[in-house]
């Protein structure tokens, strides 16, 4: 990397946002998916907008890929740098510009963490709804990213559903609105694909969130069931029953183990545990509260907790956030894979992760979405001894296998990032690769921007014939050519 | 994997700790040097990795890495934070000893903390220090002079204690008997600056300890129990201390061992990991250490008080010292025994989760980020409008103080034990 | 030169009959229940009535693929079979399709809880003018996997590619149904209301409002209880704050929303449609009344009160319209929203414009529409973003 270019980066966040020594850069060369790393050229932490947009520039001119980074808590390695590229982080980003009560809307910086909203909007009864589990931690830009979704997604949609607007920066340096507070921006929904692109499209400088307004009763209900099928039966009855939880999470037998240890939830000591939430009016979720409880009673619900108060319920909550970090504790590493399976075909999959679970020689706890039917097995392994990891990526990938066979999805919420590229052309064929990218094209035709996720091979936008325009004479049909 | 080079050779042994971090970044959010400066170097997520490229060989210690290790507060709020129960208090303090056997840190800085080593764990040095001082605080009095110090000694002197508090004579008796029924025989842990600086406070602590049932044992010839030292890694200064003080309180004959300052009982609770490796001391270590208990604990743990309470009708902001919220995970107590005051209300602080910047000598040697970190803390203090603030920490109660003048307030800081005593005595604080 | 039309039967063969027109440079009008197209001429005309070939309702996962050429109640009326429905009530669904819907991203009341096409679809099937078909999304609804292509083409007027058929996420069908109406004198009133029920703990599935005359609508789709106390909750409210208020459930609550809908869906003039932040619609009320007051105008408005969504329906000479939309416009635009031309005649149009003022994302759409269509093929001159 030449020296003229760190000097301009370093006067563009002058005077202390440019990081070039080899153990600083080090920090950076992973987010939370830590068996993929690379080491960026330098990372930048810029403050403004403005910033972004002439680092950008600048990484244009000189033909420099960059990759956008949040907090680094990404599960598929969407923040991994580039090769001789830059990282630029927007974790100094972090300021909640606008919050707008009546119009239920905030617009914040992408540094801000998703929990920070809620927190800084509780005052009001209002909160911000995608509750991903590192909610703490991690960055709205990232969300918007990986369009995060969370345990309520089932009620309440995703990250997408919830942004009205950004202000962003193209991988030419300019600045765009799209969407705003005020819905229906005429054109193209731009938006509606930048969300979920992991960073591939463009940077994201502000964004105006949805604000919603607390519920006025939550209950929660914590069942233990003797088996996972058990528990899977009760979801179906309660869907089939009309009644559409805002969450509904299962967790067996090794990782209730798990969040035990950590952060002593609580939970009882069985084969699976359900927790089912609903929200609403009083009178709406005590009625169909009523029907939950006793669809888990029909269904072989060993115990039922149902908090109490808000204590309690944030206690039952903690155990299943933690769950995946909490694995750390029963095995020296883990890797979390993020599948998806229709609802029905759940218990189906499931029994293959067990059987491979068998034949693999490795634990794999599970934690899921059970209302969307979005997995999350946790492969255990201990990487001190030799091929085991290698050993956790292959089962990984084959859990992916039966959730694209069971027409499902290789990716719920974490992304397709580094690490699930491979596995893009089983769930796509070539077409439907090719449409995607063309939406990669007008954006980012130099592919600077995050190149080398989510595709696994580059589509060259140079393909796209000139542009031609018939006469209006023809358009209007009043010609014909031959 | 190459082997460690020799800065980070000490930290090979711990690489079992290193390896439970799973890179969650849990504790970013709740880390003030990530807080402040938003990079990942200056967070624990990014130093644990530091240390294991380290230990794995891939990097050596140079002054850049030792900027970031000197940026991080200890104040284990990470500790609280990690879902993988990472203990992050050992990695740091290995950490910081092999900095301070290895790095050479530029003349200037070296004097300074020489200075410092000197002076603070030792209370005789110290009241010689009080008349001094008495100059130090007639000079904030005068900004526009201050103004025209460098920063570092301008700051010295905005966190200087009151002189006129300073305790020439008088230490705390060596025994003092239970008020009525007796509960428990403990002693009591003197402290440095405390003991010199805030002799008030210990006159508290022996009182409220009376009158709630304890004989209380205060040997004269204590000294320091070198947290500062452990908390700096100075980690053989720390352990002299240790071993001395372990000795004085061996033949003191105590139920338990109680200390009114945060960051001395965090140490001390520590005494059992800081002789690890020698075998001589590493039982009566932890026996020592298994005795030791803050005030407030003691007090909570006593059950019903003894003592009846008098009316206090004051708005009372509790703030969580980080060694005793954090690294000893003691919250509720000093909140519970506040409450068993009549006419007290406990108003809830935002953020009370994160330092306010003392950290030791914190404040002393990385002074801009401390007065950032101080700035936040008393915005976040005087947002719940408090009549006084009550903590557990001289370190806290100068750090915090300090900041409030800086912003042209002036609010009173007292320990939790003061408003126990003013409550018992039936007098104003 | 007549229209030659075409009326394919599958996936496959739209994206033949795209290719071959593209390939001899011909414009490609696509229609499906002739609801909402612009009528312009051109060379081809692609009808979509012919994509209705199967349904795939998985009731277990509230998730249904359907074809493009149905109609949303021809769609409506398979799901709720299993108990469950596509919760989506634009205008006329009776003749819209499924694709023409998505298309234009269309809604009506019930947008206030369930959002708009482009919130309940999880995949879709595309044919494009390189004569291929392409999926994006999938069959779940948790689904991250490359990029969301359908949200893209939601709204897009079928100016990027063909939509074959979609998977869209369903809502059980609730037990019980019942509007509260609340009546006011004064139309500035209407929007100072809607903001004080949208503050109560209540989930309706529509707020709308309805002038003249002036009209709350609020609609309860729950169990018959819940129902029941979350309409006491509006009343009292209504009733405090002077408005006439009557429940209706069954048939006569079914003839309220249709005779809701006609009143801006059926009948002569250009529509309008604004949008503008929820705290302004009382502002944007006022201001319609007295534009439209002063010129003694016929008209009517609905609206998703809660959104800030208001629809007008202009009468009146073609002169008169251009004034109000005009002002209307500026009045929208400086406060952040938009006044967009539904339908209205070719002059209007070509007088004052559909969209409004461009925005600086216009480069960026004619980009992606260049690598979709690059020959501007389909639909040319429908979106915002050409010059």
């Amino acid at each position: 990397m030449n020296h003229p270019f760190l000097q301009g980066l370093a006067h563009i966040v002058r005077p202390d946002g440019l990081f070039t020594d080899a153990s600083d850069l080090l920090t950076y060369e992973s987010d939370a998916l830590v068996h993929l790393r690379a080491t960026p050229d330098a990372v930048v932490l810029p403050r403004t907008a403005a910033q972004v947009q002439e680092i950008v520039k600048l990484c244009r001119r000189e033909g420099v890929p960059f990759v956008a980074r949040g907090h680094g808590t990404g599960l598929s390695g969407g923040a991994l740098p580039v090769k001789n590229g830059i990282v630029i982080g927007l974790s100094r980003m972090n300021r909640i510009l606008e919050v707008d009560i009546p119009n239920l809307r905030a617009v914040v910086e992408p540094g801000v963490t998703n929990l920070e909203i809620t927190k800084h909007v509780a005052p009001f009864g209002c909160y911000y709804a995608p509750d991903p589990s590192s909610q703490v931690v991690c960055s709205i830009g990232g969300n918007i990213a990986e369009n995060s979704g969370g345990a309520h997604c089932l009620k309440y949609g995703f990250t997408v559903h919830h942004v009205l607007g950004v202000e962003a920066v193209l991988p030419d340096g300019e600045l765009v609105h799209l969407g705003g507070p005020v819905l229906d921006t005429p054109g193209l929904d731009l938006l509606g694909v930048l969300v979920g692109s992991e960073g591939t499209l463009a940077i994201v400088t502000k964004a105006t969130v949805r604000l919603l307004r607390r519920p006025e009763k939550v209950s929660t209900l914590l069942a233990g069931f003797r088996s996972i099928d058990a528990a899977g039966e009760a979801v179906s009855a309660i869907i089939a029953n009309g009644i559409v939880p805002a969450a509904v999470e299962m967790m067996d037998r090794l990782t209730i183990e798990a969040a035990e240890a950590a952060v002593h939830p609580n939970f009882p000591k069985t084969d699976a545990v359900l927790i089912v939430e609903l929200d609403g009016p009083e009178s709406e979720v005590d009625e169909l509260f009523a029907v939950v409880e006793s669809l888990c009673q029909t269904c072989g619900a060993i115990t039922m907790e149902v908090a109490k108060d808000q204590a309690q319920r944030e206690r039952i909550w903690k155990g299943r956030k933690a769950a995946f970090a909490a694995m750390g504790r029963v095995s020296p590493n883990y890797y979390v894979q993020d599948g998806v399976v229709p609802r029905t075909k759940l218990p189906e999959v499931l029994r293959r992760i067990r059987e491979l679970e068998a034949r693999s020689g490795l634990r794999i706890g599970n934690v899921f979405h059970a209302g969307d039917g979005n997995l999350h097995p946790l492969i255990c392994y201990d990487e001190a001894v030799p091929g085991q990891a290698e050993h956790a990526e292959h089962v990984a990938g084959e859990i992916l296998t039966y959730c694209i066979e069971a027409g499902g999805a290789i990716t719920g919420e974490h992304g397709v990032g580094m690490d699930k590229r491979s596995y893009m052309a089983q769930m796509f064929g070539a077409d439907d690769l090719d449409a995607m990218q063309r939406v990669r094209c007008a954006f980012d035709p130099s592919g600077s921007c995050n190149p080398g996720k989510v595709f696994p091979t580059p589509r060259l936008c140079g393909e796209v014939p000139g542009p031609y325009r018939p006469h209006p004479v023809e358009r209007a049909g009043l010609a014909e050519r031959f | 994997m190459s082997t460690s080079s020799p800065s980070f050779a000490s930290l090979a042994p711990l690489a079992p700790l290193i390896d439970k971090c799973v890179h969650c970044g849990f504790c970013l959010p709740t880390c003030p040097s990530y807080l402040v400066l938003g990079q990942e170097m200056d967070s624990p997520r990014g130093r644990i990795y530091a240390m294991k490229a380290g230990v794995d060989g891939r990097t050596t210690m140079n002054a850049g890495m030792v900027g970031h290790f000197d940026t991080c507060l200890g104040c284990m709020a990470c500790e609280t934070a990690c879902p993988s129960g990472v203990r992050y208090a050992p990695l740091i303090e290995e950490t910081r000893a092999a900095i301070e056997h290895h790095h050479r840190r530029p003349l200037g800085e070296q004097i300074f903390r020489r200075l410092l080593f000197w002076l603070l764990p030792h209370p005789g040095r110290l009241r010689r220090l009080a008349k001094p001082l008495a100059l130090v605080n007639v000079l904030r009095r005068f900004p526009g002079l201050l103004a025209l110090m460098p920063f570092r000694l301008r700051n010295l002197v905005a966190l200087a204690p009151e002189a006129t508090r300073a305790r020439a004579a008088k230490d705390t008796p060596e025994s003092t008997p239970a008020t009525g029924a007796k509960r428990l025989r403990v002693g009591f842990v003197t402290g440095c600056v405390q003991r010199v600086f805030f002799g008030h406070v210990n006159d508290a602590t022996v009182r409220v300890l009376s009158a709630e049932g304890c004989d209380v044992v205060a040997p004269a010839h204590q000294g320091c129990c070198g947290a500062l030292a452990l908390h700096a890694g100075r980690d053989d200064e720390a352990r002299t201390f240790a071993r001395e003080l372990i000795r004085v309180f061996e033949a003191a004959n105590v139920d338990a061992i109680v200390v009114n300052a945060a960051g001395c009982g965090s140490s001390m609770k520590s005494y059992g990991d800081l002789f690890r490796n020698d075998p001589d001391w590493a039982d009566r270590a932890r026996t020592f250490a298994a005795k030791v208990r803050d005030v407030t604990e003691v007090l909570s743990g006593l059950g019903t008080p003894q003592a009846p309470r008098n009316r206090m009708d004051l708005r009372v902001a509790y703030h969580d010292a980080c060694h005793l919220g954090h690294a000893q995970g003691v919250r509720h107590q000093p909140r519970d025994l506040l409450k068993t005051i009549p006419g007290v209300t406990l108003v809830p602080v935002a953020e009370s989760d994160i330092c306010c910047g003392s950290a030791g000598i914190f404040n002393l040697v990385q002074p801009e980020m401390a007065a950032k970190l101080g700035q936040r803390k008393a915005s976040r203090i005087a947002e719940a409008q408090p009549d006084i603030i009550a903590t557990t920490n001289p370190g806290c109660m100068l750090q915090i103080g300090a900041a409030f003048r800086a912003a042209g307030q002036d609010r009173p800081i007292v320990h939790v034990v003061e408003i126990l005593d003013a409550s018992i005595r039936a007098v104003d604080l | 030169m007549s229209q030659r039309v075409v009326e394919p039967r599958d996936a496959a063969g739209v994206a033949t009959a795209l290719q071959s027109a593209a390939a001899q440079n011909l414009a490609v009008i696509v229609r499906g229940g002739g609801t909402k197209s612009a009528d312009r001429s051109a060379a081809v005309l692609l009808s979509t009535t012919r994509l209705t070939e199967g349904i795939d309702h998985v009731a277990g996962d509230l998730v249904a693929t359907v074809p493009a050429g149905l109609t949303l109640d021809a769609v409506n009326s398979v799901l709720c079979r299993a108990g469950q429905w596509l919760p989506l009530d634009p205008p006329r669904s009776s003749r819209a399709t499924i694709g023409g819907i998505i298309a234009t991203n269309d809604s009506g009341p019930r947008r206030h809880r369930f959002g708009t096409p482009r919130d309940l679809i999880i995949g879709i099937e595309i044919a494009l003018v390189n004569g291929r078909t392409a999926k994006a999304g999938g069959r779940v609804v948790k689904n991250v996997a490359g990029y969301d292509l359908s949200k893209l083409l939601c709204g897009s007027l079928g100016s990027l590619a063909v939509v074959t058929s979609a998977t869209f996420k369903l809502s059980p069908v609730a037990a019980h149904s019942q509007t509260l109406v609340a009546t006011v004198s004064d139309i500035r009133r209407l929007g100072l209301l809607a903001r004080a029920i949208a503050e109560l703990p209540v989930a309706p599935t529509a707020i709308e409002l309805q002038s003249p005359p002036h009209r709350l609508l609020i609609r309860f789709e729950t169990t018959e209880q819940a129902a029941a106390r979350q309409s006491e909750l509006v009343r009292a409210v209504c009733i405090e704050r002077g408005a006439a208020c009557t429940i209706v459930s069954g048939q006569p609550e079914a003839d309220a929303w249709h005779a809701h809908e006609s009143r801006v869906f059926s009948g002569a003039g250009t529509i309008v449609k604004l949008a503008v932040l929820p705290t302004d619609v009382a502002a944007i009320l006022d201001r319609i009344a007295t534009i439209v007051t002063e010129r003694r105008l016929e008209h009517a408005i609905i609206g998703r009160a809660a959104l800030g969504i208001v629809l007008l329906r202009l009468g009146g000479t073609l002169e008169a319209q251009a004034a109000i939309i005009t002002e209307l416009r500026r009045e929208a635009s400086g406060r952040g929203g938009s006044a967009v031309l539904s339908s209205a005649p070719p002059e209007l149009l070509h007088n004052i414009g559909r969209w409004g003022p461009a925005t600086d994302a216009m480069p960026l759409m004619r980009a992606v529409k260049q690598q979709f269509d690059p020959l501007n093929t389909l639909n040319p001159g429908v979106g915002a973003w050409e010059p």
